[in-house]
Order: C-alpha cells, then structure tokens, then sequence
C-alpha cells in the first residue's frame, strides 16, 4: 500500500496529542505554579529507496539518493519551566521564588515531593501546609500568639508573638533545585517527584548559590499564554486537517489505480 | 507490447513515489529542524525512433535471390521517443526554517547555514532540530539522550560547588556561559555540498560516503551564522507548497491512469475486432 497513506495518518496522530497537550496547559490557565508543557517531534526514519553515492556506470555517482521519510513521531513532552507572573495577594503565607528552586513538601508516605505553588496555609497544629494539607519540609511551626508573620527572600520565618516588641525567627524556608528540571515527572496537584533525568535534588538557602529568592505575599501563575496556545492550536487543527487531505488524496490515487481495469 | 503503456506506468509509480514524499512533509509540518524533501524527475533516455518503411533490403547480404534481409544499419530516423519518466533523485531543501520564539533557555536556532554536531551510539550525527536539555549529570544532550557536541567534546555544565547553575547564557557566537562564566563552545559543522548528507530519521543527518566536513566557528559579526537563545527552527515544509504539489501529483497521476485507460481500449480493438479476421 501506499506509503502515504500510513505517514499522513502519523502526522494526525501527533496533532492529537499536540492538541491533548495543548488543551491540559490551557485547562490549567489559572492554576498556581503551573508549568506549561510542549511536544518536541520528530521525523521517522527514511526508506531507501536508491543510497546517495552508488556508483553507476563510468564510476559516475548518483548525486542523491532516493529515500522516502515514513512521517513523523513524538520524541518528548517537555515540560517548560520558564517564570509565571507573580500577582500580589498581601496573605502572608502565599510565597513566591523568584529564580530557580522548589517548595519542598513532606508526602504522607515519607517522600519528598517539589513545587512552584507558594498557597500555603496554616493547620490547626499550627504548621505551614499545601492547600492539601500536606507540610513543607523541613516542618515550620508558627506558634498560636503569633500576630504578624514576615518571611524574608533567604527563607527566614520570623513571627511577632503577642505582647513583644522584637521578632522571633522560628525556622528557614529551604528550597531546592535541579539539574535538568524538565526531568521531573508531574505527579499532579501541582507537584513534581525527582527523577534519574532530573538528578538528586540540592537543597539550599534562597538567594544563595544560584537558587532563587523568596518573595511573601505573592503567588506565581501558570507561564501559560493565552496567545501562544491559540496559536499553537491553529497550528494543530490545520496541520491536522492538511494530514486528512493528504490521506483523502491517497485515497483517491489508489481508486484511480483500481479504475485501471474495468 | 505498447511502449506508452509502459511509459504511462512509469509516470503512475513515479507519481506514488511523490505523494509519499508529500505526505512526509506534512507530517513533519511541525517538526523542529525538518526540512523538506522534494522529488527530481528525469525522463528515460530517449531512444530513436524510425520508419519501418524506410528499412531497406540488405542486396550485399542476401544469400539468396528469394530472402530479403533487412538492414538495421540504414534505418532512417524520423526523431527521438520518450520512454517515461524515472526518479532522478530525491533532494532535501536545506533553506532555513522560521525561528519561533520558545522561552526555554536550552532551546537553540541556527540562523544560517550550519549543523549541531551530536554523538550517538552509531556514530556523530547533525541536526537541526535543538530542542536540548540536560541529563542528570549536567551535559546537554538532546530528547534522545545524545550528548551534543562541542569543541572539547561532549558539554558538561558545572552543576556542583560555587559555579552550580546559576544561569545559562549561549551566546549568537556559539560559546555557553554558565553563571557569566564561559565554559563551552558548540561545535557547528558545515558541508561543501547540501548532498553532502543523509536524512536518518529522529531528526538526524549522516555523512553520504566520502564526504568532507567543513567546521564552522560562529563569529559574532558580518557572518552567515548566528546561535539563537529560546527560539526553536520550525520545519521549512509549508502546508501551501506541499497541498500544491499534491494536486499536481494526483492530477497527474490520474492523467497517466486515463493514458493506459486509453492504451487499454485501443489494444482491446486491436486484439478484439482486428484479430477477428
């Protein structure tokens, strides 16, 4: 059969996972701390047909080859970690980073989980938590007459107890950061599991060797844009659709073909 | 049998071969690095054509009075005939693709003529396609996993101690700082001839045999090639062109089929109604 057929159908099978893609950054527009992803493709491998430089006759050499490209494939999904916008809460305990690095949170299994989402919240034991409930590490207690919270860009947890004029630093926010960030694997909720590709994690001070500082009361955004995904979805549809017709037209060349006896 | 029948298959399977191609172009219409295949026809050479009638009898020749010998040798040509049309090759438009804008510090764009030299298990390969990222030990390599090159080798980025990253920065010169520091240099290939090079797939070129390399230092100015930070080079295969080339293929194809149609009913005359004496 033809090979077109089978390399217009990969061509719309790679739109559609470009448009699932597309569709979870876009569904994830106002999620805190989201990091938009993007398919890398690639070409499949080549069928030759006739090898470029084989000698013909006299020890003349065919200038180029013939070789047919049998469509395309996904080659990764990756995911971009490039700055969201930061938009102003005032909560005291919506933190940003800016730069490099990740929110460390306890998971109840013991493990460690990364992320960009700075909602945080306080439980009824007193500990700084994720929207669910899970705590940061290493764990902060901020204690019950504290009035007034301030959180400094290294991290420093200071809190103004009740009835006395100087803060009281009660811990360090540490943050980490990777190698290869776009190795982690999403395991949703907005948080990221280290992985071989991203490599160990290094845990440090914000503001230090190259991690990012902490800003309070702020919250960074998914970098989703609006724009560039309608645009990256134009793309998709049409490259979609013009794969369709290449398939319809070689349809129509294999009827043609069957008309050859009547 | 009728020599434009077979010419006309020819152009019939000439014409699928196209379409192939075609369709390989639109799937990688969003294939960083893609660049697009297009076919070079050639006709079969043409043979000589001549009169039967003008076949003379070869006197000097006949051994008999009764037998007449025909001689080839003075067969009067009356012009040349096509014999159908035949791949001469087919080629790979190396112009550049558009740049787009990504945002991904590891994304690199050539601007210009030039390839990324990568290493894989086969061999160095080139690409286009840099769309790059780092593996767990800080070298840059690509979404295979293929470390690229630069002038000492694979690059390892500092990713340990006081110069851990802080921030990639390539310059349009080739050369990758990490914290202000430079501590790499790609190394970009260029060829003497675009035929130089073979398609592998994955977005990957090979050396065709016996091919030189000519390497290419980027320079920062007044020079055809320029490194881009946060852009990726889009396919140059565009769906107008490609859509375009696939009407004139079918309708060609079709023009062909209607040929050997035709061919068709002439010998069904011929064998039909002249044959039945």
């Amino acid at each position: 059969m033809m090979r077109a057929l089978w390399s217009a159908a990969t061509g719309m099978l790679a739109k559609q996972l470009n448009m699932d893609v597309i569709a979870n950054n876009l569904a994830n527009l106002n999620t805190a701390g989201f990091k938009k992803s993007r398919v890398d493709f690639q070409d499949l491998m080549y069928q030759n047909l006739r090898a470029p430089g084989t000698t013909v006759a006299e020890g003349a050499k065919v200038p180029s080859g013939i070789q047919v490209g049998l469509g395309t494939r996904p080659a990764a999904i990756q995911r971009i970690f490039s700055q969201g916008d930061f938009v102003q809460t005032e909560n005291p305990l919506d933190l940003v980073i800016e730069g490099d690095g990740f929110f460390q949170v306890l998971m109840p299994d013991g493990s460690i989980a990364y992320t960009r989402d700075g909602a945080f919240k306080m439980d009824s034991e007193g500990r700084i938590v994720t929207s669910d409930g899970m705590p940061i590490e290493p764990e902060l207690v901020i204690p019950p007459d504290a009035v007034n919270i301030t959180i400094g860009s290294d991290g420093t947890v200071s809190v103004m107890l009740a009835g006395q004029e100087q803060p009281n630093e009660i811990g360090k926010i540490e943050i980490a950061k990777f190698v290869n960030p776009a190795g982690l694997t999403s395991i949703g909720r907005n948080l990221f599991r280290s992985t071989a590709a991203s490599g160990q994690p290094m845990v440090g001070t914000p503001g230090l060797e190259g991690f990012g500082t902490i800003s309070q009361g702020f919250l960074e955004m998914s970098n989703v844009k609006v724009v560039e995904e309608m645009v990256n979805m134009i793309i998709a549809q049409r490259a979609y659709e013009v794969n369709s017709k290449a398939i319809q037209t070689s349809d129509d060349m294999l009827a043609i073909a069957n008309n050859l006896k009547r | 049998m009728l020599r434009g029948l077979y010419a006309a298959a020819s152009g019939m399977l000439a014409r699928g071969i196209w379409q192939d191609i075609t369709a390989n172009n639109l799937a990688n219409l969003t294939t960083p690095g893609f660049k697009r295949d297009f076919p070079i026809f050639k006709t079969f050479a043409d043979m000589l054509a001549s009169r039967i009638t003008d076949i003379v009898p070869d006197r000097a020749n006949l051994k008999s009075p009764g037998l007449m010998r025909l001689n080839y040798r003075e067969r009067v040509p009356i012009g040349t005939l096509g014999m159908g049309t035949d791949f001469e090759g087919i080629a790979t438009d190396l112009s550049q693709g558009p740049l787009v804008e990504t945002g991904n510090p590891l994304d690199l764009a050539i601007d210009g003529d030039g390839f990324f030299v990568v290493q894989t298990p086969a061999g160095e390969r080139y690409t286009r396609s840099g769309s790059f990222s780092l593996d767990n030990l800080g070298h840059l390599v690509t979404q295979e996993g293929f470390m690229v090159m630069g002038e000492n080798g694979p690059i390892a980025l500092p990713i340990h101690g006081p110069q851990a990253i802080k921030g990639i920065e390539v310059t349009e010169t080739g050369a990758i700082l990490v914290s202000g520091k430079p501590v790499a240099q790609l190394r970009i290939v260029r060829f003497q001839n675009p035929i130089d090079i073979v398609k592998e797939g994955n977005g990957l070129f090979r050396l065709a045999q016996g091919t030189a390399v000519a390497q290419v230092q980027p320079q920062p100015a007044g020079f055809s090639l320029m490194v881009k930070q946060g852009f990726l080079e889009m396919s140059n295969s565009d769906p107008i062109t490609e859509l375009v080339s696939m009407i004139e293929c079918l309708r060609a194809y079709e023009t062909n089929q209607k040929a050997i149609a035709f061919f068709d009913q002439t010998l069904e005359k011929a064998v039909n109604e002249v044959g039945r004496g």
